[in-house]
């Protein structure tokens, strides 16, 4: 109360004259007031600038009752008369307060539902930051870069009257809101997009690049977690068995692709891939064939039972799943097989192994100069001695072999065999066309053709180089693998043997045949993941055409998305198409043939008519989709506007902002510089800046609705409204009575009431920015480091924002028994068992603390850098939390150290305190406050709980009077608990004046009954505070006329 | 009393009823121009060690004032200053913080009002003549919270735009230096930004109650200012006849975007930032509260101080806290004057910068401990380009009307150019300085 007497005294009274005023009180109490206050604050006197000797009616002190009000108080409580004067009689006191209070009633009663005078209020810079956050999705701290918000009303920075704007805010707005501006992307689809960095100015191709690039990285994110990688992932079988399965879902019962998939856990995008490339005939290519034609002629399933399939149909797969495996390793070097190269050859050899074969393939294309020599054959055996390997030329070891056969029993079979191995041998050093010469050990095989060679228990290698016979004559027609195959191979040579690369004269004509069937197939089959992310990635321009398997088209990509992502996406493509169409390269390449100047400038005049056409359409189209690029980019701008302005625009500002958008195109800039433009005008814009509020009629009457969601917003969230809620109030279905309340509901669960708790709870306790406080000795307490001060400050901010959005009672602010708490945190106060970064609940009574009166950040404030100060905690305590008001202390303080000094024994600073409250003059107030701050002596300075201090006991006992003795913070916790009439008026009264940004007047006496009943009745709910005042005439309406001040 | 020239000239001026001012500034034309600044710091002083005594060469300096020996020819010490409104509001310290108005600091947490304080009188007043009005800066936010019905932010603030309108203060040391820099010319692209807001402005304004058009005004006359600015810093940079400053030898590096850890760091980055705005004739007016008033501002890392300025403050005379509230108060001063040396240090034709300069210091109470504002400490550094008699104590506590420390200001404005007459409480400038 005390804090309105301070208005009391600038209520100025011209009464400088002497002589006697009729007053017009009641004569009892003008008694009262002759005898014990005119001889001070009367007509010869008037301390404090108080004069109560006026001529005044009852009227006029309903007008003045701060001033009245502060002098009941005074007299309640014994400060006035002072003591050295004579002081009325209890009777006296009663008639007096009680005449005072039947008028302030009147007075209280007569301003009733007054909205109060609420002046414009600027953005603070929290709500500046937050606002922007909401705007941009980015973090903002503008705390370095804007000068500091003052504040008033009930202590909050969120007053119109005592936010100041100057030349220097206007500066660093300027470059604060260029600088947003700078992070913006700005596209006719997607709109306004912010980026954590400046992007700088960009062209047109800079842009259609960023807009690939974006696409491409939209595709990664969404598609590469699904993406197989390794070979395993890839899941062959399963997909291809998945394939036969949905083949055959009649034996099997089942419907849906969706189904087959799940049954073997695979994909069923990749699946569906999978049957429509099993299925097609198309692009024709043998590569293919390996598998699609394997796959066609798979036995019918038997069985409904997926562990009975037919063991053909297994055993097909595996081939087929083997095969792809030989290919996706030819796949990479088959880009750059020619046939001047040699290839290293290697085929593991083990002792089980009677024979291998050596081939030639036609590669399918007719064997027209097809011949492939084998350089340097040769065996690589281990064996059981030193020097380990044994390695000979294959000749000599085919040799060996017919000598050892010849050692056998003789049969028809052995002989014949000999007969062919000796034949092959033969071979050796032999060209085997006109002109061919190779060496000794080197053996040539022509296309479609082969030899088998024999192994006798060997372990190790075959190895040899393979390389086209490149003299022959036929080259240009030649296409070949060397291949090789673990075992005897005596029947036709196939095609192809999966695995080989095609050898091809790479001038030659040949090369097409293959390329146009091998291609294909490394589409199909990217043998990389990031070349099959690659195939994904290229949808941003193209469909395919192939049926690709590992692979997600535009289409698939957006079926997984959910509706707005996939509208956003969606967007993306757009964006993409406008400015590839729009591209001004289009018109350069068009005319890079035609006739042109020798500086490179088109040379119309010597254009064809069909070149001067061709270059009108061209620039014709381009022109056509850049205006619809501008057009669009401007609605985007504007929709912007609207949600920074938090309300719809007037024609004469949509008109103006286009007409500035023009200007700025017109100087040439394009349609994103243009955009950064006007975005920094939106920001700079008094409609951005200030929660503005317009008169509507010279009486009272309702704000707007819109005005009435940022007032809504702004209270809860210290932000601006989302579009949801500008959205209803557009519509004007925010008074709705449901609908407001579900939203007041929905807003205070947001996470954005973060807010409140910051601004609102953060302000009104002094804890808000708590890391940043630097008053305690760093020397004296080196624990309490930058990151534990962060941590407190999040301690309470968790605390706060939880209880908001829980909704639980306003009480546990003070007597919860749990934090919030992280591993570093619960470390420094000394706490088990929590571990990890994040914050959680924790209940920490067994340890002294829970809720605001054990938080780090409350005991550290309320401490010197070197010392507790209980009068500074028994002063929060006091004033903060049960809302006493005390008066000034007096100027001079007395003098202690002569009291200290006749002590025999150090003194505590209990003990010190004690000494000074033995004055008379402190004790008034001391005996109010320092007890309090007994309660919390535990907690030293770092806010360690703590059991001595100088050497001596801690003593938390606190006697106060009128109060039953009790002792420490638990203590402390039941008595404010006691006392919680007065911490829920107090609790109101800041909330009130947070809300509405003023002081709290008399005339708030009814609204605040209303919280305060709300509250008790919704066991002390926070949102039983919010919604009776949400719901007021206070809240929700202005005055018309100016206040008289 | 001998009657210095200025005297003479002011007597002369008078009684011909002419502008003796003019007179004054016709002076200047050519040479150096004056510089004028205040000094603030929270809390009060240990009164047994804030003293001066004598003058010239035999001038004694107390312990608290012993930093500034090197320059105590131009200094001036003052017993008594005080300004008499601060000590009728409610309170030990809200209703003192009008040290450079004088005027009543009015008890609200709303419409906070106190009057136009002297270096912004004198910085409207030189407005166009240099890049910027004034600089203004701090090293401590203001508080949100507030005491005895008075709005915490006048203790937050030495420097008044108007009486309800507290000058913004710079508390981040790389915005200071690039205003001084960029200030200006930088803003010139966003001419057209700033002629469409206040369209939007003037629109808005057909809306507003009356008191959210005055606060739209104070948005309105920002951007107007700004827009003065960079008008201004075109004609600057085009006029010849205006006196040129003499470029830094050694140019201050451009502080980080974070403000240094330590505050003796941050302090003299602040005065060197000060230093340099004069130097380089970008403002002739600064102000620089050290430290908030209410501050517990703790120079721990100085031998013998363990607690906070506020904490220390109250000392209850008690001899250690006395002591090291005494340390505290002349590590301060030590601060100053290396920012004093440091004007001393730079030469501008005959006279050197601090020589051209009227630096006051001061802070809103004596001794913290009573909260008592019935004499102030107060200093003066600099000769005022010749216009002060430096090196000299001088003691008005027995006289009621010349230790009006409104006086002093209205003096030094004189000297900055203003023809006034008035200011605050004061009819009549200080003779006394020279």
């Amino acid at each position: 109360m005390l804090k309105q007497t301070a208005v009391a005294i600038f209520l100025c009274y011209p009464f400088l004259g002497f002589g006697a005023v009729k007053t017009h009180y009641p004569e009892k109490i003008h008694q009262f007031l002759s005898k014990h206050c005119f001889s001070c604050h009367g007509i010869e006197k008037h301390k404090g600038d108080i004069n109560y000797e006026i001529e005044t009616k009852r009227e006029e002190i309903i007008k003045n009752y701060r001033l009245w009000e502060s002098a009941s108080e005074q007299i309640e409580i014994g400060e006035m008369p002072p003591e050295k004067k004579p002081q009325p009689t209890q009777e006296e006191k009663q008639v007096f307060t009680s005449w005072l209070k039947e008028v302030l009633k009147e007075a209280a009663e007569k301003n009733a539902n007054d909205p109060g005078q609420v002046v414009m209020r600027r953005l603070n810079r929290v709500e500046l930051e937050n606002t922007l956050r909401d705007l941009t999705g980015l973090k903002f701290d503008l705390s370095e870069k804007l000068p500091s918000d003052g504040g008033g009303g009930e202590g909050f920075t969120n007053m119109g009257a005592a936010l100041f704007t100057s030349p220097n805010h206007l500066e660093a707005y300027l470059e604060i809101f260029e600088d947003v501006a700078n992070k913006a992307a700005v596209l006719p689809e997607t709109g306004i997009q912010f980026y954590d960095q400046a992007l700088g100015e960009r062209n047109h191709a800079s842009i259609k690049t960023e807009i690939v690039r974006s696409l491409r990285e939209k595709y990664e994110t969404i598609v590469s977690p699904l993406m197989p990688d390794s070979f395993e992932d890839l899941k062959h079988k399963e997909y291809i068995t998945a394939a036969w399965m949905f083949k055959n879902k009649e034996v099997f019962k089942v419907k849906t692709i969706e189904d087959c998939a799940k049954a073997f856990d695979v994909h069923p995008i990749y699946l569906s891939n999978w049957i429509k490339y099993l299925e097609s005939t198309k692009p024709v290519s043998r590569y293919l064939d390996f598998e699609r034609v394997p796959f066609r002629s798979l036995p019918k399933a038997t069985s409904a039972d997926l562990s009975k399939i037919p063991p053909a149909v297994t055993k097909a797969i595996d081939k087929i799943v083997e095969d792809r495996r030989q290919w996706y390793k030819a796949q990479r070097p088959q880009q750059d097989s020619n046939a001047y190269q040699k290839y290293w050859k290697k085929l593991k050899l083990k002792p089980e192994m009677k024979q291998f074969t050596l081939l030639t393939t036609d590669a399918g294309d007719g064997t027209k100069g097809d011949v492939m020599i084998w350089t340097n054959p040769k065996i690589r055996k281990k064996i059981k001695q030193k020097p380990w390997w044994r390695e000979m030329p294959l000749k000599q070891y085919t040799q060996e072999c017919i000598a050892e056969l010849e050692k056998q029993p003789k049969t028809p079979e052995r002989d014949k065999y000999i007969n062919y191995l000796k034949k092959q041998v033969e071979k050796f050093g032999k060209g085997i066309l006109p002109g061919m010469e190779i060496g000794p050990n080197d053996i040539a095989i022509k296309g479609n053709d082969k030899v088998v060679f024999p192994l006798h228990a060997v372990e190790g290698w075959f190895e040899a180089r393979s390389i086209m016979w490149t003299k022959h004559p036929d080259l240009k027609h030649a296409s070949a693998q060397a291949a090789m195959l673990p075992h005897a191979h005596w029947g036709d040579v196939p095609d192809l043997v999966p695995g080989f690369i095609v050898v091809v004269d790479d001038r030659g004509e040949a090369r097409h045949g293959i390329w146009k069937e091998f291609a294909p197939m490394r589409e199909i089959f990217g043998d990389e993941k990031f070349r099959r992310m690659f195939k994904v990635q290229d949808n941003y321009h193209q469909k395919q055409s192939l049926p690709i398997v590992y692979y997600m088209s535009r289409d698939q990509v957006m079926s997984m998305l959910p509706q707005k992502e996939k509208d956003f996406f969606e967007a993306m493509h757009q964006d993409y198409e406008l400015y590839n169409k729009a591209d001004p390269s289009h018109l350069a390449w068009r005319v890079a043939k035609y006739p042109r100047h020798k500086d490179g400038s088109p040379n119309f005049k010597a254009y064809s008519e069909k070149q001067k056409k061709d270059y009108d359409g061209v620039v014709g189209w381009t022109t056509k989709y850049r205006r619809q690029i501008e057009d669009k980019v401007l609605q985007k701008v504007l929709a912007f506007a609207e949600q920074a302005w938090r309300r719809p625009l007037n024609e004469t500002e949509s008109r103006e902002l286009g007409e500035k958008y023009k200007a700025e195109l017109a100087k040439g800039m394009n349609t994103e510089s243009a955009s950064r433009v006007l975005l920094q005008r939106i920001f700079l814009s008094p409609n951005f800046l200030y929660k503005v509020e317009k008169m509507q009629s010279k009486d009272e009457h309702p704000v707007s609705q819109l005005e009435l969601a940022t007032r809504m917003s702004y209270t809860l969230w210290a932000s601006q409204p989302d579009p949801w809620l500008l959205n209803l109030a557009r519509q004007g279905k925010l008074r709705d009575p449901k609908i407001y309340d579900q939203q007041i509901q929905r807003m205070l669960k947001d996470p954005k009431a973060r807010g409140l708790a910051e601004q609102f709870v953060g302000e009104w306790l002094e804890l808000k920015e708590f890391s940043k406080f630097d008053e305690l000795d760093k020397k004296a307490y080196p624990k309490v480091t930058q990151e534990i001060k962060t941590l407190m400050e999040e301690e309470s901010t968790h605390f706060f924002s939880s209880l908001i959005r829980e909704d639980r009672s306003v009480l546990e602010l003070f007597t919860s028994e749990h934090t919030y708490l992280n591993e570093k945190l619960a470390g420094y106060y000394g706490i088990p068992n929590v571990k990890g970064e994040h914050f959680r609940k924790v209940n920490v009574s067994k340890h002294q603390r829970g809720g605001l009166l054990g938080m780090g950040s409350m005991l550290i404030k309320t401490s010197y850098p070197l010392r507790t100060s209980p009068v500074l905690r028994g002063t929060f305590v006091l004033e903060n939390i049960i809302g006493h008001h005390l008066p000034a202390p007096p100027d001079n303080v007395p003098e202690l150290e002569q009291a200290a000094k006749q002590s025999d024994k150090p003194l505590t600073v209990r003990d010190m305190l004690k000494i000074h409250r033995d004055n008379e003059n402190c004790a008034s107030c001391h005996d109010k406050i320092d007890p309090l701050g007994f309660a919390l002596e535990n907690f030293g300075p770092d806010a360690l709980w703590r059991t001595k201090d100088a050497g001596g006991p801690i003593d938390s006992n606190v006697t106060m009077k009128g109060v039953k003795p009790f002792q420490g913070v638990h203590g402390l916790k039941r008595y404010l608990n006691a006392e919680q009439d007065r911490l829920l008026k107090q609790i109101c009264r800041k909330f009130l004046g947070y809300a509405l940004g003023r002081e709290v007047e008399i005339g708030d006496k009814a609204i605040l009954d209303k919280m305060m009943n709300s509250l008790k009745k919704n066991q002390l709910k926070f949102s039983a505070m919010v919604r009776p005042l949400f719901n007021s005439k206070v809240f929700q309406f202005r005055r018309g006329k100016e206040a008289a001040s | 009393m001998k009657l210095s020239r200025q005297q003479a000239l002011q007597a002369v001026a008078l009684s011909l009823g002419l502008p003796y001012l003019e007179m004054k500034a016709d002076q200047t034309k050519g040479q150096a121009p004056r510089r004028l600044g205040a000094v603030f710091f929270g809390n009060g002083v240990n009164p047994n060690e804030w003293w001066a005594k004598g003058q010239g060469a035999q001038m004694q300096l107390s312990k608290s004032l012993s930093p500034l020996a090197p320059i105590k020819d131009q200094l001036i010490y003052f017993n008594g200053l005080w300004n008499p409104a601060s000590t009728k509001g409610k309170g030990g310290h809200y209703p003192k913080m009008n040290v450079l108005s004088g005027a009543m600091v009015k008890q609200t947490t709303t419409n906070i009002e106190v009057g136009t304080s002297m270096d912004q009188a004198v910085a409207q007043h030189l407005k166009g003549q240099t890049l910027l009005p004034s600089l203004v800066l701090g090293t401590e936010g203001p508080r949100y919270g507030g005491d005895q019905g008075f709005s915490g932010m006048y203790s937050s603030y030495i420097s008044w735009s108007s009486k309800n309108r507290p000058t913004t203060k710079e508390l981040n040391p790389r915005q200071a230096f690039d205003r001084l820099f960029a200030s200006g010319q930088g803003l010139k692209k966003k001419r057209s930004i700033l002629d469409a807001v206040l369209k939007d402005t003037k629109r808005l304004n057909a809306h507003l109650s009356a008191s959210d058009q005055h606060k739209l005004g104070e948005f309105q006359s920002s951007i107007r200012e700004l827009e003065l600015r960079m008008e201004n810093a075109e004609k600057l940079l085009h006029d010849a006849s205006r006196w040129k400053p003499v470029p830094p030898k050694e140019m201050m590096a451009r502080p980080a975007e974070i403000k240094p850890e330590f505050i003796d760091d941050y302090m003299n980055m602040m005065f060197d930032i000060m230093a340099l705005a004069y130097q380089t004739d970008k403002t002739r007016v600064a102000t620089f509260m050290m430290t908030n008033d209410l501050s517990n501002v703790n120079f721990s890392h100085v031998p013998g101080i363990d607690g906070g300025s506020h904490q220390m403050s109250h000392h209850t005379n008690r001899p250690d806290k006395l002591e090291m509230y005494q340390k505290i108060n002349q590590h301060m001063v030590g601060l100053w004057s290396r920012f004093l040396q440091k004007l001393n240090g730079i030469q501008e034709g005959e006279r050197t910068l601090l020589e051209n300069s009227m630096i006051l210091m001061c802070s809103s109470l004596y001794d913290g401990n009573a909260h008592d504002s019935k004499q102030l400490p107060v200093l003066l550094a600099g000769r005022g380009g010749g216009s002060i008699k430096s090196g000299q104590s001088i003691d008005l506590i027995n006289k009621q009307e010349e230790k009006k420390m409104c006086r002093l200001h209205l003096a030094l404005m004189q000297r900055m150019g203003m023809q006034v007459g008035s200011f605050g409480d004061a009819d009549a400038p200080m003779m006394e300085i020279g």
